[in-house]
């Protein structure tokens, strides 16, 4: 099993984007995925077309009060989520009543998800309690990113997060970048793209995911792009970055 | 590439500053932690030094070559890194040989690696061992920072 955080500190990236369609397109695939949102917001649970969210979710499971498979909702075949909860915000807040942990997610991902293929965790776009749990749980780290420049300015402060960790927990993590919102016909998007793979070669998956209208429409219809729009370039970017994500294809610099 | 070439670049080039360039010191970092370990190594059993740099291979250096080696001060360039290590650990030992006072000047240094900074450090415990005096000088701010981030200022007495 695979537990991947698809995290970055930055908002706007396209990390919920990349969740509800990378997870659909891998479950499509036929493996068993199931995706967490540690994002308070619930976003990826309305995309995924859970729009009532009066039960608890994986707040209640960091909070030792449920277990794991208490809080599974199937949502397509092979997929299913676990929704953030309506308290998951204490956590991230520090309130007074909330526990002031780093291994709460890392702790309630131990047993109920064996059979699972994939568990991916969807990052709320921060840097507090929730993301530290993130790191604890997961060896491995799945980065949107868009191609603009503040984005690299957020991938320069995500980066140093991700080595602090690294040395405190003495362990590397397994690092994708995949390249989401992308505008291929600007200039600076391909600037962008040059200095990050001159940083991350080998790191970034093959397939650059497009900025097109219909991702921005699907989440409110509560579907992900491959049910929205099956045979739009979108859907058949997720596809691909799919494949990617599986087999550990990447880009490479032109020579 | 021309002159005009890399100015054309210049101009098309819509990124001010590149935020991780930081990154590139990763690599360096992970090798820095080594050399840490390395250092500790050393303070706890110097026969990790003479296994690298002993008082004998010292003593054995060919005190015949060229008089320029010998010279103290000796100033270190501005880029030091691995490729040049073993060139400068040869030129270290003659130095060491030939004097009882090492001045090594640093005010050039703009890049350095850790492989050249065992290699000082491994100069500076060598020379105590030999009852001799290893000094750096004018260190630049670049060398500094580098020590600094090994914990190296100290027994590196800059």
């Amino acid at each position: 099993m695979r537990v991947v955080a698809i995290i970055n500190q930055k908002g706007g990236v396209g990390k919920t984007t990349t969740s509800a369609n990378l997870c659909h397109a891998i479950a499509e695939l036929g493996k068993k995925v199931t995706v967490i949102d540690l994002d308070p917001q619930g976003h990826l649970a309305v995309s995924l077309g859970i729009r009532l969210q009066q039960h608890g979710g994986i707040d209640e499971v960091m909070r030792g009060e449920k277990t794991i498979q208490q809080q599974i909702i199937q949502v397509r075949d092979n997929l299913q989520l676990i929704t953030s909860g309506s308290r998951l915000q204490e956590i991230e807040q520090l309130t007074e009543n909330s526990p002031h942990r780093g291994d709460l997610l890392k702790n309630a991902l131990q047993t109920g998800l064996e059979c699972q293929d994939y568990v991916f965790i969807d990052c709320p776009p921060s840097s507090g309690l929730l993301i530290v749990n993130a790191l604890f749980a997961t060896d491995e780290i799945l980065v949107p990113m868009t191609s603009d420049f503040l984005a690299l300015q957020g991938l320069s402060h995500l980066m140093g997060t991700v080595k602090k960790f690294e040395k405190v927990l003495k362990k590397q993590y397994t690092s994708w970048l995949v390249i989401s919102r992308y505008t291929p016909n600007r200039k600076i998007s391909r600037q962008v793209l040059n200095i990050l793979l001159s940083h991350f070669p080998n790191q970034i998956l093959a397939t650059t995911i497009r900025e097109t209208t219909l991702l921005a429409e699907c989440p409110s219809f509560g579907k992900t792009i491959l049910e929205y729009s099956p045979g739009s370039q979108s859907a058949k970017d997720f596809r691909k970055l799919a494949i990617d994500f599986m087999e550990g294809r990447v880009m490479y610099v032109k020579k | 590439m021309s002159k005009n070439d890399e100015t054309e670049n210049d101009k098309n080039n819509l990124i001010g500053y590149d935020p991780l360039a930081w990154m590139d010191q990763e690599v360096e970092d992970y090798a820095k932690e080594e050399i840490e370990v390395l250092q500790q190594s050393i303070m706890a059993d110097d026969n990790v030094l003479e296994s690298n740099y002993s008082n004998q291979s010292l003593q054995d250096a060919d005190e015949n070559d060229d008089a320029n080696y010998n010279q103290s001060p000796v100033h270190l360039d501005a880029a030091l890194s691995i490729q040049n290590v073993s060139a400068l650990h040869e030129k270290l030992k003659k130095v060491l040989t030939a004097n009882d006072y090492i001045e090594i000047n640093l005010s050039d240094v703009a890049s350095i690696d850790t492989a050249t900074l065992q290699l000082l450090v491994a100069l500076k415990k060598d020379s105590v061992k030999l009852q001799k005096t290893v000094v750096f000088n004018s260190p630049s701010p670049r060398f500094i920072e580098s020590a600094k981030l090994l914990g190296l200022l100290e027994i590196l007495d800059v």
